[in-house]
């Protein structure tokens, strides 16, 4: 599940500005995972000797503010810079720095502090608190109506918050107000969400042709992304190729090379690249892919140490304040406590509907034995159209569960058709509910 | 000469400006503030520097001075070791100068740069396959090429297609002779006195400050300035040369001798259609005149609305943070005498009759130009200067700072010393300019060493005005030939000050000044 790095990233991104221009935010990488947020980001990951990192950014920031420490737009920049680092470390503990950066510059400057609120909503997605994320980015607005990061943070709350209807009309607002591959990014999410995923593909390809080096390693991982869950798995190849060039240590590009090793059918190699992944970036979604490859090839000692670790990387952003309600109900749903998952994932579900809190919502029911309520959230779940793997496998599953026999097949097969690098683990599930069907 | 190894230039640029401007590709961050130069515009085009135009040149050329030569800037603070990562003009752009030729802020005449990305192999993403002695060298993996097209009444006319933009200088090894591509790089148009000339390609940055000057915006302190933080940064600059008639209203440069540029930059949504995104005319305004929070939307403007803006002109914020830090009395609101600099051009120098207010750089294309430019420009008497057009050696933030510095010294200042002017402390950029276009500067190469360092070597002592009235009474000297157009003392010296120091009607009370010590 591709949430909290995910949207970590995609506000982090969507704030972000890179010089290459690079921000991004972008189509979700759609992952197997039943709650993919949508935009990942980019984080602009230059070519050797050319890039500034982003630590550097960040001292050179500190520099500026022990001379002059009056200056509230430095102090938005620095609550950004903090966001993004969280992102790129996957170490929650900057959040509550960012949060201290953004408080700074609203004292200094309480009226018209458009970065501050940018940065704001920045932090709020990023700790998936959508709700403040839409109400900073509207407060950012209300200010300048065309400030960028706004804008495209709004677009990402409409979407968490399952407000599709205000997402398509929010993009394209977005796109006449400040044209940009943070929107062209959403835009292709926006598409993909639908289930089109050769539109999306288009409108990345399109970006693609005036990116900048910076922007080339986000958009190529993005396409790649897109290309494995067409089946394309050459042309995936090839992008992440693309993408190694153009910023040989992208880390999106490192999660989508695991995922394609998976729909190649190396398992050897995909739990290497899953646990490079988890060493760079230790989030709970990564280490669940990594221990569920484990789990698969009979390694159920270092599958339950991923396990273990997810709870305690749980403990430490529920102590940040990020919100990892979702991710963790679908882990509790597969490897822990049911009662905890529908525990959870009725909480997320209260605070938003999105297709993906529906679906874990759905499987929490499942795992419960509630399954015609199951049923009736799954279908909520599936109602774009969406093409990822995880939302059609459990509705199939439930489907079976309930004795609707040819909807299960028709979902199970849907569902494992959507993504051949989806975990195997999560496959097997389904393919083994198949198998009894046809008995 | 002091140096401050405490604040490295790099993160100078990169915190000053606020956008992280740096090299392409770091990860940066987006809306942050305080006003700098158009190295840092809007929050989001900070984040964007392929579309955020930087400077806007125009003056009369001084060897063909039938013809004006326009320049514009893009991509600021290019690290000349930019590696693999070039930097080159976005292809979803339209990069546009545009000329309001009588004064009713809608452009008459359109120049519009498109660009397009050439790869003689896609099979790697190198630059260059060794070294490159021609614009045609099959060793130029990859280059991009430009077109150029002339909008007029309604009509486009294609002046230039197809022409090779002068590549990034990545290097000795590479380029072992880059003034010869750069001379390639010129491209003529027509024969003679209907000829152009157009060039796009890599400069070093025109502009010269020391960024930190806007430091005082946060209660920083001028002793700290002195470098010019832009030393050793390139842009993408395209520059044209153009006959003085095409330009003219009713192609009369005689009669019509004033014209209105600015530059802009438009962007191909996902929905295919164009958004300007980007607009910039005189220096300064677009990063101190208008606030933060309506960057965005000054940059997606359009002249013939800017009494919108009207109010940040004859009510700016600058004098007053002035105020705080300098104990200097902002001068009384409204600021009439900043419209005419900003919105309208000076009577009698560079305002064209009946002229709807509105914000473009503004030459008279008919001043004469000198042989001893000064770069305090017309402020000191030069009034083939700033802000009659722009020349690339106008030192446009000291002439805002310098003309105060007759009220900042009080009447007792010592006049032989030369160093207690108010200033940014750079008197000139830290790269010759040439004497034929494009006239601009070579770019800083990327095997240099230490590119940003010359500056230090460069720095010209604090040449303050010799005569201390002189930033106040603009005296045109013999030979000016526009000795009957008196430039109003209010609107220039005070109309450019004012914004900083706010010095009309100003009372002085013992300051807290500081020098910049050369």
């Amino acid at each position: 599940m591709n949430r909290t790095p995910t949207y970590v990233a995609v506000l982090a991104t969507a704030l972000v500005l890179s010089v290459g221009g690079a921000l991004g935010l972008a189509g979700g990488a759609p992952t197997d995972s039943g709650a993919t947020t949508g935009p990942a980001a980019t984080p602009a990951v230059a070519p050797a000797g050319t890039s500034q990192s982003l630590d550097e950014t960040i001292t050179a920031l500190q520099d500026r503010l022990r001379r002059l420490p009056e200056d509230d737009s430095a102090w938005a920049t620095l609550a950004l810079a903090y966001v993004e680092q969280a992102r790129l470390t996957g170490d929650p503990s900057y959040y509550p720095k960012a949060e201290q950066a953004v408080a700074t510059s609203l004292d200094l400057r309480p009226g018209g502090n458009v970065a501050a609120h940018s940065s704001a909503a920045a932090l709020a997605a990023a700790r998936h608190d959508f709700d403040e994320a839409l109400g900073e980015a509207d407060r950012a607005l209300a200010i300048a109506p065309r400030d960028g990061n706004a804008l495209a943070v709004r677009v990402d709350a409409l979407t968490e918050l399952g407000r599709y209807a205000e997402q398509e009309r929010a993009v394209r607002r977005a796109d006449r107000l400040q044209p940009g591959l943070p929107v062209a990014a959403r835009y292709s999410y926006v598409e993909e969400l639908r289930g089109d995923l050769t539109g999306a593909t288009r409108v990345l390809e399109r970006s693609l042709a005036s990116a900048s080096m910076a922007d080339r390693a986000f958009l190529s991982t993005q396409i790649a992304e897109l290309e494995r869950r067409r089946g394309l798995l050459g042309r995936a190849e090839r992008s992440l190729a693309e993408a190694r060039r153009a910023g040989p240590d992208y880390f999106a590009a490192e999660v989508s090379r695991a995922r394609l090793a998976v729909a190649q059918g190396d398992l050897t190699v995909a739990e290497r690249r899953w646990a490079g992944v988890v060493r760079r970036v230790p989030l709970p979604e990564y280490l669940l892919e990594l221990g569920e490859i484990q789990l698969v090839r009979g390694r159920t000692a270092a599958a339950d140490q991923q396990f273990s670790v997810i709870r305690t990387t749980t403990r430490l952003f529920d102590a940040s304040g990020v919100n990892t309600d979702l991710e963790t109900a679908i882990f509790e749903a597969d490897h822990g406590s049911p009662a905890r998952a529908l525990r959870m994932a009725r909480a997320e579900w209260s605070a938003r509907q999105s297709i993906h809190v529906a679906d874990a919502l759905a499987w929490a029911l499942h795992v419960n034995g509630r399954d015609a309520k199951a049923l009736e959230l799954s279908r909520r779940a599936t109602r774009l159209g969406t093409q990822e793997a995880r939302l059609w496998m459990h509705r199939g599953l439930i489907e079976a569960a309930l004795g609707r026999a040819a909807e299960a097949r028709r979902h199970l097969r849907r569902g494992l058709a959507a993504d051949p690098g989806v975990s195997p683990w999560q496959a097997a599930q389904a393919r083994d509910a198949l198998q009894r069907l046809d008995r | 000469m002091r140096t401050h190894p405490s604040v490295s230039r790099r993160s100078v640029a990169l915190t000053v400006t606020g956008g992280l401007l740096a090299a392409a590709g770091m990860a940066g961050i987006g809306p942050s503030g305080a006003a700098a130069s158009s190295h840092r515009e809007a929050p989001l085009i900070a984040g964007a520097p392929q579309y955020d135009t930087t400077d806007v040149y125009a003056f009369r050329s001084p060897d063909r001075q039938d013809t004006i030569t326009l320049i514009a800037n893009w991509l600021p603070f290019s690290e000349p070791a930019g590696g693999p990562n070039f930097y080159q003009f976005a292809t979803d752009a339209r990069y546009n100068i545009k000329i309001d030729n009588d004064g009713d802020a809608r452009p008459d005449v359109t120049y519009r740069w498109t660009f397009k990305d050439n790869y003689r192999s896609r099979d790697t993403f190198l630059y260059n396959n060794g070294p490159v002695t021609t614009l045609n060298d099959e060793n130029l993996n990859y280059y991009q090429t430009y077109r150029l097209t002339q909008i007029r009444d309604g009509r486009e006319q294609v002046l230039v297609r197809n022409r090779i933009v002068v590549p990034s200088d990545v290097g000795e090894g590479s380029m072992p002779d880059y003034e010869a591509l750069r001379e390639q790089g010129t491209t003529n148009v027509g024969t003679g006195n209907s000829r152009l000339q157009s060039f796009a390609g890599q400069a070093e940055d025109p502009f010269f400050l020391d960024l930190r000057v806007f430091d005082l915006l946060y209660g920083g302190d001028l002793s700290e300035a002195g470098d010019d933080t832009l030393a050793g940064f390139n842009v993408n600059s395209v520059a044209l040369q153009v006959p003085q008639r095409m330009l003219a209203d009713g192609r009369d440069a005689e009669d019509n001798p004033i014209i209105g540029v600015w530059s802009t930059t438009d962007r191909r949504g996902v929905n295919g259609r164009y958004r300007q995104v980007s607009r910039l005319g005189m220096p300064l305004v677009n990063e101190v005149v208008i606030p933060v929070r309506d960057k965005d939307r000054f940059n997606a403007s359009n002249p013939r609305r800017d009494a919108q803006f009207l109010d940040y002109v004859t009510k700016p914020e600058l004098p007053k943070v002035v105020e705080a830090v300098y104990d200097f009395e902002a001068p009384k609101e409204p600021r009439n005498d900043l419209v005419s600099v900003f919105l309208t051009g000076l009577e009698g120098l560079n305002q064209p009759e009946g002229v709807r207010p509105s914000e473009q750089l503004r030459l008279n294309m008919s001043t004469p130009v000198t042989d001893d430019p000064d770069r305090l420009g017309a402020v000191a008497g030069d009034a083939q200067g700033f802000p009659n057009g722009r020349r690339l050696g106008d030192d446009v933030l000291d002439i805002a700072l310098q003309a105060s510095q007759g009220v900042l010294l009080g009447p007792d200042q010592d006049p032989e010393s030369g160093d207690d002017n108010l200033g940014d402390g750079v008197d000139v950029n830290d790269v010759a300019f040439g004497d034929a276009f494009p006239y601009l500067g070579l770019p800083a190469r990327g095997s240099d060493d230490a590119p940003h360092d010359e500056a230090q070597m460069n720095r010209a002592g604090a040449a303050g005005s010799a005569d201390n009235g002189a930033g106040w009474l603009p005296s045109f000297g013999d030979g000016s030939g526009i000795s009957s157009q008196v430039v109003p003392a209010t609107a220039l010296g005070l109309g450019l000050v004012a914004l900083f120091a706010g010095v009309a009607g100003m009372v002085r009370r013992p300051a807290r000044r500081t020098r910049s010590i050369a």
